[in-house]
């Protein structure tokens, strides 16, 4: 996956990602004082590749990405671009990042096109190319209408377009986000989204991204790595973090989450309470008499009435409770339903069909689901 | 109802009024010396007897005074010169600086502003000893720039401080060396600052009369020396020529600073359209 960066002064006709470059994260570590706030981060992104960074605040997920940028120094480990070490190299010409930062950082007394072109003009490039590429990077972030205003003259989401076009015009090998949608509204948001991930799939750019955010994650991201106490959790791909997360604190992290605790028997079930077994996946290969906690997404369960007629299926594969709460949202409908165990309700997320017969609270359910859908993950050695 | 309006409007009759008095009473004194510049008589008078430009002819003619202008603003410039450029460097370290020493170093530069000027003077003139007789205006620059030094550090300190770290740090990451950062993005962001900066600076150092008096020789007199002087041995309309000079260049300056300003925002606004 790592591509050579075409000799210097050599640059292609277009804005293109051909310099984009892979980076490493190795084993790095900070702390300031006795806080450790970084401990151990390992990260590999390919060329090309868009890795988001997520986890709650104070996970350590923007020093993470100042580590990357060189603005923190850190206490141990290697950063390397392509095959360079630039751990100790300062932020700048020579470490070739592109920075879009939280408050966008636009130079107020610049227009626009003087924003976009400082990158282009410190490196003292012909003043014809300046223009030239200054143009594209407008016309790519569709900008090129507002090239001579003020920054302050301009929207939110204008303002963050202009400092993504600033970022990308000098063709960085990689190009750093910190949190760059979190003072937009959510339209704008979702709009902006799209077009980032347009951008970054045209033109082919290593992005590292920073949100808290797990929707907008899941939205650009080719991999997530999500973030905890300083370290790396997990990382995968948006479906295999969503699907197959390893740890509890992934499963709630991302998405709304039911976790049925129990003790795996020798028979391929999960006892989830007192004679009340699940029935797992051929696949999930649990360990009789270990301890896990089977996922299953609201979505992917069934909740109905529980008529006299409507006799529980074979196998098992489902629950019985009463609607402690329902709420119609729009695309689903939200049943909370208390069962015997587990304790907690069980969520349940359902596309409201004109056939769907809505039940209403108090009243008798079962759950059901598809065995398939169970993902397990194990408990114990701290893991809960 | 319209009783209330008519006390309403009553009392905002009275408040312009006032307004306008005080404008007067800060105004008049000023205004009078036109009149007085234009006597005749060597004495001053407030209602002259003959309108004449006699003493403008004789100032505006008269080596000694214009001799004693261009003094003051050669050591005017240096003194506005050296207090900008220490103060910026001072104000630099102020905000930017982590070390101790920092909160030692506002304290040592505005020092000039609690030593009584006096002793200013004094230091400066026995600094004078030292440097040859030509330099004498340079010295007395240092000690004018002396003065200027502690609001210019205050002004640029503070529009340094109005800077957003994060926009170093962008212009840093976006590939700026130190002085390419500073040319495009410090400086341009501070210029408000360091202008007035200088602007005060200047009007210290060309209103500045002890350091030059202690300093002042044949040949090396500043304008606040001479008008000194010329109130102290003559007494003659010259010194209200000279202060309707003054004030005449002022006015043009801030004219020019509010037209300057007017096109700035014409233009803005013309770009936004």
């Amino acid at each position: 996956m790592m591509q050579d960066r075409p000799a210097a002064g050599h640059r292609g006709a277009k804005l293109q990602g051909a310099r984009s470059a892979s980076v490493h994260l190795e084993a790095i570590s900070k702390s300031f004082g006795a806080t450790c706030i970084l401990s151990g981060v390992d990260l590999e992104v390919a060329a090309g590749e868009f890795v988001t960074l997520l986890g709650p605040s104070g996970s350590g997920k923007t020093s993470t990405l100042m580590v990357a940028a060189g603005f923190m120094l850190p206490d141990h480990g290697r950063i390397t671009v392509g095959d360079r070490d630039v751990t100790h190299v300062p932020p700048g010409r020579e470490r070739d990042m592109g920075i879009v930062f939280q408050n966008y950082a636009l130079f107020p007394h610049m227009t626009v096109a003087q924003n976009v072109s400082y990158p282009l003009k410190v490196r003292r490039l012909p003043r014809a190319e300046v223009s030239r590429r200054v143009d594209e990077a407008l016309r790519l972030v569709q900008l090129d209408m507002l090239a001579d205003r003020k920054p302050a003259k301009l929207s939110g989401g204008q303002q963050q377009r202009v400092a993504l076009a600033r970022a990308l015009v000098f063709e960085p090998s990689v190009l750093l986000m910190d949190e760059p949608m979190g003072a937009l509204d959510v339209r704008l948001k979702e709009e902006l989204q799209w077009e980032i991930r347009r951008l970054q799939r045209e033109l082919g750019a290593t992005v590292i991204y920073v949100t808290h955010d797990q929707n907008e994650a899941m939205l650009l991201s080719d991999r997530i790595a999500l973030m905890r106490d300083g370290r790396i959790e997990q990382c995968g791909s948006p479906q295999e973090l969503y699907r197959h997360p390893k740890t509890l604190f992934a499963a709630q992290f991302l998405g709304d989450s039911n976790l049925l605790t129990g003790t795996a028997t020798s028979d391929g079930k999960l006892e989830i309470g007192p004679g009340q077994a699940i029935e797992l996946p051929e696949t999930a290969a649990a360990t009789a008499g270990a301890r896990y906690a089977a996922l299953l997404r609201p979505e992917v369960l069934l909740a109905e009435p529980l008529l006299p007629g409507n006799d529980p299926a074979p196998g098992a594969c489902h629950l019985f409770g009463t609607v402690r709460d329902m709420a119609f949202v729009g695309q689903s409908i939200r049943y909370e339903i208390a069962c015997e165990s587990p304790a907690q309700p069980i969520l349940v997320h359902q596309v409201a069909r004109a056939t769907h017969s809505q039940m209403s609270t108090g009243q008798a359910a079962r759950v059901s689901w598809d065995t398939d859908d169970i993902h397990l993950i194990p408990l114990g050695d701290g893991n809960d | 109802m319209s009783k209330r309006r008519t006390i309403a409007r009553l009392g905002e009759y009275l408040h312009a009024g006032y307004a306008w008095l005080v404008l007067a009473m800060l105004l008049l004194p000023l205004v009078a010396l036109i009149p007085i510049s234009l006597g005749d008589s060597a004495t001053m008078s407030a209602f002259p007897d003959r309108i004449s430009l006699r003493w403008y002819r004789e100032v505006l003619g008269g080596s000694d005074w214009q001799s004693a202008f261009s003094w003051s603003l050669l050591t005017a410039s240096v003194a506005t010169v050296i207090s900008t450029t220490i103060g910026y460097l001072a104000a630099y370290a102020i905000v930017h600086s982590e070390t101790r020493l920092k909160s030692m170093l506002e304290i040592l530069m505005l020092m000039p502003m609690m030593v009584p000027t006096v002793i200013v003077a004094f230091s400066t003139y026995m600094l004078a000893t030292w440097i040859p007789l030509d330099g004498r205006w340079l010295v007395i620059s240092i000690g004018q720039g002396l003065l200027g030094l502690p609001i210019a550090t205050l002004i640029i300190a503070a529009s340094l401080r109005g800077i957003d770290p994060t926009l170093i740090s962008a212009a840093v990451s976006l590939g700026g060396d130190r002085r390419q950062v500073f040319r495009m993005v410090t400086l341009p962001m501070a210029m408000h600052g360091i202008l007035s900066a200088a602007a005060l600076s200047f009007l210290i150092a060309f209103d500045e009369l002890l350091i030059a008096l202690f300093l002042t020789r044949p040949g090396l007199e500043t304008l606040p020396v001479r008008i000194f002087d010329s109130v102290t041995y003559e007494l003659t309309p010259a010194i209200a020529v000279v202060s309707v000079f003054l004030m005449a260049l002022i006015c043009l300056a801030l004219l020019a600073g509010a037209v300057v300003r007017k096109v700035a925002a014409i233009s803005e606004a013309r770009v936004v359209r």
